[in-house]
């Protein structure tokens, strides 16, 4: 057996449970979603085959357009707030003089592990227009605060800061990580050399970073795009008189749609079709940034 | 770094600390107030008359005891499930060239993009033949497979310098060994955040756990949570009790995880 | 050291799968039960269980009470793979879906005898009746009622003894009662609209005859002149510098409970939840504002069904049977502040006015989830200056396109 042979014969092994686990957990029901989304299929009546019907029909459907456009806005502001927030405090917080880091990285893990009901009544209060503290705030720097959670221009951006204060020590946890596999003879050397801190970062740290950077932003782009509990608790969840995605569907984000059609309007067929069209479009967005961003590197 | 930004560099950390934790403080300040003083407007920070009333309701509501402890349960089989797949299929991606490695690569990360509610009918209908309704196995099994473990334990191993397995074959170790003395080892702090990842959004998962459970035997913690809103009300003072009695495990694991994110990774192998 | 890092996890991961989690097999008949969890209905249900099952040795009952807003997730996916408990709670508007579906089966005739139908209010059954088959009882009964709130009335000029009998007199006298700061803002509530349903609701089906939702043309029927004349009035509420309340002021808080509003349209049930939230508050219950001569209130309920795969059919429908007859009822309404459906069970309903306006209930047509697009409407009234006639138009046609979906 040649050398190549053998080693994919020991790659496929090494994935082999990986590649199981998938089959059965993820590609069978997508399959079965698959074969869904070309039927005309609400809960309580019979299954008509419909072919592409339901994908022709969510080009026409001004919800459709208006969850992606929510989603894409969504994604366009955490995802950047989160990184440039994260990337400078990971590195702070991997500083070795930096004394009680234990207890400054857990503080700042602590939106990670609040539970996100209790937190958007906490976050409903602070976003309140007249009552809430960050409007009073703003009062005090002469800038009249939005109504927030309460007019349609501004319940996405609360939303979405809410989001990106939770994401925040995910992010970190996650740069820690790869700061720390970066050897620090690199760092070093580079100091010895006579670099500045600056130069440092940028032309050591960073490209060695750049695995774990790719990483965190697809991490964060397919977190922003299937975003779920943080909008549906913010919008309705606890609160039986609110309408989920309100106000005015202009929380609704890409999930609480097919979430909506599929659950609340019964109609599992073109929640399917939904669902697919959304997995297409993050293929793509991984692919496209997969190729900006990843660069090879060498030692 | 000058002495004299040091102070500065506190300053700002302590500033950031302020709105990552008023959230958490005023959970912890609600949860002591009686239900009346909750819903006061304008809202007040500090309870007027703290009570621990809510701690003992909630424990009293529900078996919470037996929630957090079925919730340690399925997150012990998730992360080392996870961990385990992931790193050997993380290995598999990043170091070996195999027939449809990249596509299958994109087709596994395409398929976190569908929401789980999509994929939640024919995985219960999977749990129902399996006979995994109602059983703590049934809860973690759809866990156990994790698209961005793999995605994480990639880039990672991406970085290792592959000259340290080929030096290890040269000298005649078998490929699982290579495994489990080089690579492992080396990707320690990946393992400890993919850990952390897995355990975090595992630990408050509740859609699934209710779904697939019927009796407080095996349900989890997150599902009591939920509970506290009923059809016309919040019990708010619970919700926050209960949020901090779910948080408290975690931020407990994260400091003792810390020690992985401390120690430094020295490739002195290299040189010898 | 890595064989010793294995033991704990591994250690864990067998007791985690020989954990006892599936029931002890009955010899005798198990009927599934699910409902949404609420922490005095679970009581009532407890105790009701054990008296049914004292006298029913050969039954046992198993209950299930999710959380409210998973409930119809859990619920969907069982019936959904074909599986689901033998008896479950949906709201009263999903019974032509269900029905229409085969998804629950009808009661048998026996059951029906026995069950005294006649002394169930009659348009509680309406959602119900097939032909001449039950596929379901009524449940968790609630129509609306109005709550005053007496000091802050009293300051404002008004009368809590002398309620708005009219929507003008509601809109005159919750202008009265609406208090703004220097900048225009609203600081306390005339009406406090934070449960739409109620406030459009009680306005529609007062002024749209003979339906708000055809179900047999399969369209929603409210885009008229009596419709527009509805939200009209809505309007008069919402708009405008005398608007009565405004979703800016506390949002998705509990503005009468926090003595922020003067008025408020809610079911009776509420009374318990201003009993844990707010105990101090002195309030009078008054007849929701009336159109014409006659008052007509909405009214909204729960179900009761049986799977139609259930293989236990028969003891399922008696359990049903017990869970609405006149113990059962008296149940619910002593432990979980429920109203009587029955209405040999009217006099034990402690306040008058809602005693007496269970008469009045103009049955609410059903047709499935689709309040969605009239809460939106509500919000649209308030947030935008868009023309009524041209919201209402929209509204209509979203809604005539919800209600064919439900109805195929």
């Amino acid at each position: 057996m040649t050398f190549y042979r053998r080693q994919a014969l020991w790659g496929l092994a090494f994935a082999a449970p990986a590649l199981l686990l998938f089959g059965v957990i993820v590609a069978y029901p997508l399959l079965w979603a698959g074969w869904l989304s070309l039927q005309d299929y609400s809960l309580v009546g019979r299954k008509v085959f419909t072919g592409l019907g339901n994908y022709a029909r969510l080009l026409s459907d001004p919800l459709f357009w208006k969850s992606l456009r929510n989603s894409s806005v969504w994604t366009v502001g955490v995802v950047p707030v989160v990184l440039v927030i994260s990337l400078p405090l990971a590195l702070a917080l991997n500083l070795p003089l930096l004394r009680l880091r234990a207890a400054f990285r857990t503080a700042y893990f602590t939106p990670v592990v609040t539970n996100v009901v209790a937190a958007a009544f906490v976050w409903r209060w602070l976003f309140d227009p007249q009552l809430g503290p960050i409007n009073q705030v703003l009062k005090l720097i002469g800038i009249q605060g939005p109504a927030w959670l309460a007019d349609p221009r501004s319940a996405l951006p609360a939303m979405m800061i809410v989001a990106v204060w939770k994401q925040i020590g995910q992010a970190l946890v996650l740069f820690l990580a790869g700061l720390q596999t970066i050897p620090q003879e690199f760092t070093e050397a580079a100091q010895i050399d006579g670099a500045s801190p600056g130069q440092t970062f940028w032309r050591v740290t960073l490209p060695l970073l750049n695995p774990t950077l790719l990483f965190v932003v697809v991490i964060l782009v397919i977190n922003a795009l299937r975003v779920f509990t943080i909008p549906y608790v913010m919008s309705a969840g606890g609160l039986q008189w609110q309408t989920p995605g309100g106000p005015l569907d202009s929380t609704r984000v890409f999930v609480l749609h097919i979430y909506d059609v599929g659950f609340v309007r019964f109609q599992m067929g073109y929640a399917s079709a939904n669902a697919f069209v959304l997995m297409a479009l993050i293929v793509l967005l991984t692919l496209i940034q997969m190729k900006l961003i990843q660069r090879p590197f060498e030692y | 770094m000058p002495s004299r930004a040091r102070p500065l560099l506190y300053l700002a950390l302590l500033a950031g600390l302020v709105p990552v934790l008023l959230p958490f403080v005023w959970m912890t300040l609600t949860s002591i107030k009686p239900l009346p003083e909750v819903i006061r407007v304008p809202p007040q920070l500090l309870p007027a008359q703290p009570t621990l009333q809510a701690y003992v309701d909630i424990f009293q509501q529900f078996p919470f005891g037996r929630y957090l402890l079925n919730s340690v349960l399925v997150a012990a089989m998730v992360v080392s499930g996870v961990l385990l797949v992931s790193t050997l299929g993380g290995y598999a991606f990043a170091k070996f060239r195999f027939p449809g490695r990249d596509v299958l690569f994109m087709v596994m990360l395409a398929s976190l993009m569908v929401p789980f509610q999509v994929r939640m009918i024919p995985l219960y209908l999977m749990s129902i033949r399996l006979g995994l309704i109602n059983t703590l196995p049934g809860v973690a099994f759809p866990w156990l497979f994790d698209a961005f473990g793999i995605f994480l334990m990639r880039q990672f191993m991406l970085t290792l310098p592959s000259e340290l397995m080929e030096a290890a074959r040269i000298d005649g170790a078998s490929e699982p060994a290579i495994f489990l003395r080089i690579v492992v080892p080396l990707v320690r702090p990946a393992l400890a955040a993919l850990g952390i990842f897995t355990l975090v959004v595992n630990w408050e998962e509740f859609l699934w756990p209710l779904i697939v459970t019927n009796t407080d035997a095996v349900r989890t913690l997150p599902v009591g949570l939920q509970a506290f809103s009923n059809q016309y009300m919040s019990n708010i003072h619970w919700q926050m009790a209960g949020a901090v009695v779910a948080a408290a495990p975690l931020l407990i694991a994260f400091l003792l995880f810390q020690r992985q994110f401390i120690q430094g990774i020295a490739l002195t192998g290299l040189k010898d | 050291m890595l064989n010793r890092k294995l033991i704990l996890p591994l250690v864990v991961i067998l007791t985690a799968l020989l954990w006892p989690g599936h029931s002890v097999a009955q010899q005798r008949v198990t009927v599934l039960h699910w409902q949404h969890f609420h922490e005095a209905r679970a009581a009532a249900l407890r105790a009701l269980q054990t008296v049914y099952q004292q006298q029913n040795t050969g039954v046992a009952i198993q209950t299930d009470l999710p959380p409210l807003a998973q409930y119809f997730d859990k619920l969907l996916t069982a019936l959904a793979t074909g599986s689901g408990p033998d008896v479950f709670q949906v709201r009263a508007e999903w019974m032509p879906i269900l029905i229409n579906g085969g998804f629950v089966a009808g009661a048998p005739e026996s059951v029906i005898a026995e069950a005294n139908i006649g002394d169930f209010f009659p348009w509680t059954l309406t959602p119900f009746r097939r032909g001449n088959r039950y596929y379901g009882l009524p449940t968790d009964v609630q129509h609306l009622v109005m709550y005053i709130n007496n000091p802050l009335a009293r300051e404002a000029g008004l009368d809590p003894a002398r309620p708005p009998q009219t929507w003008d007199e509601l809109v005159t006298q919750a202008r009265r009662a609406t208090k703004r700061d220097g900048q225009g803002n609203i600081v306390q509530a005339g009406l406090d609209t934070r449960y739409k349903w109620a406030v459009y609701s009680s306005i529609l089906y007062q002024h749209v005859f003979p339906n708000v939702v055809n179900p047999a043309a399969k369209r929603a029927a409210w885009g008229g002149p009596q419709g527009i004349a509805a939200w009209k009035i809505v309007e008069q509420l919402l708009r405008g510098p005398a608007a009565v309340d405004s979703p800016r002021f506390l949002p998705g808080q509990r503005k009468w409970e926090a003595k922020k509003a003067v008025f408020y349209i809610n079911h009776p049930v509420n009374r318990g939840v201003i009993e844990q939230l707010a105990p101090d508050i002195a309030y009078t219950i008054a007849p929701i504002p009336r159109t014409g001569r006659d008052l007509v209130i909405p009214a909204r309920f729960w179900a009761y069904v049986v799977n139609s795969r259930s293989r236990n059919q028969e003891a399922a429908w008696r359990w049903v049977l017990f869970l609405t007859s006149p113990v059962g009822v008296r149940t619910w309404m002593k432990e979980a502040g429920d109203l009587p459906w029955r209405q040999s069970l009217v006099s034990y309903e402690p306040n008058a006015v809602v005693r007496d306006t269970l008469k009045f209930v103009r049955p609410v047509d059903y047709t499935g989830n689709c309040d969605p697009i009239r809460d939106n409407l509500f919000d649209a009234v308030a947030l935008t200056t868009t023309p009524i006639e041209q919201l209402v138009a929209e509204a209509v046609a979203k809604e005539t396109q919800c209600v064919q979906e439900a109805l195929k």
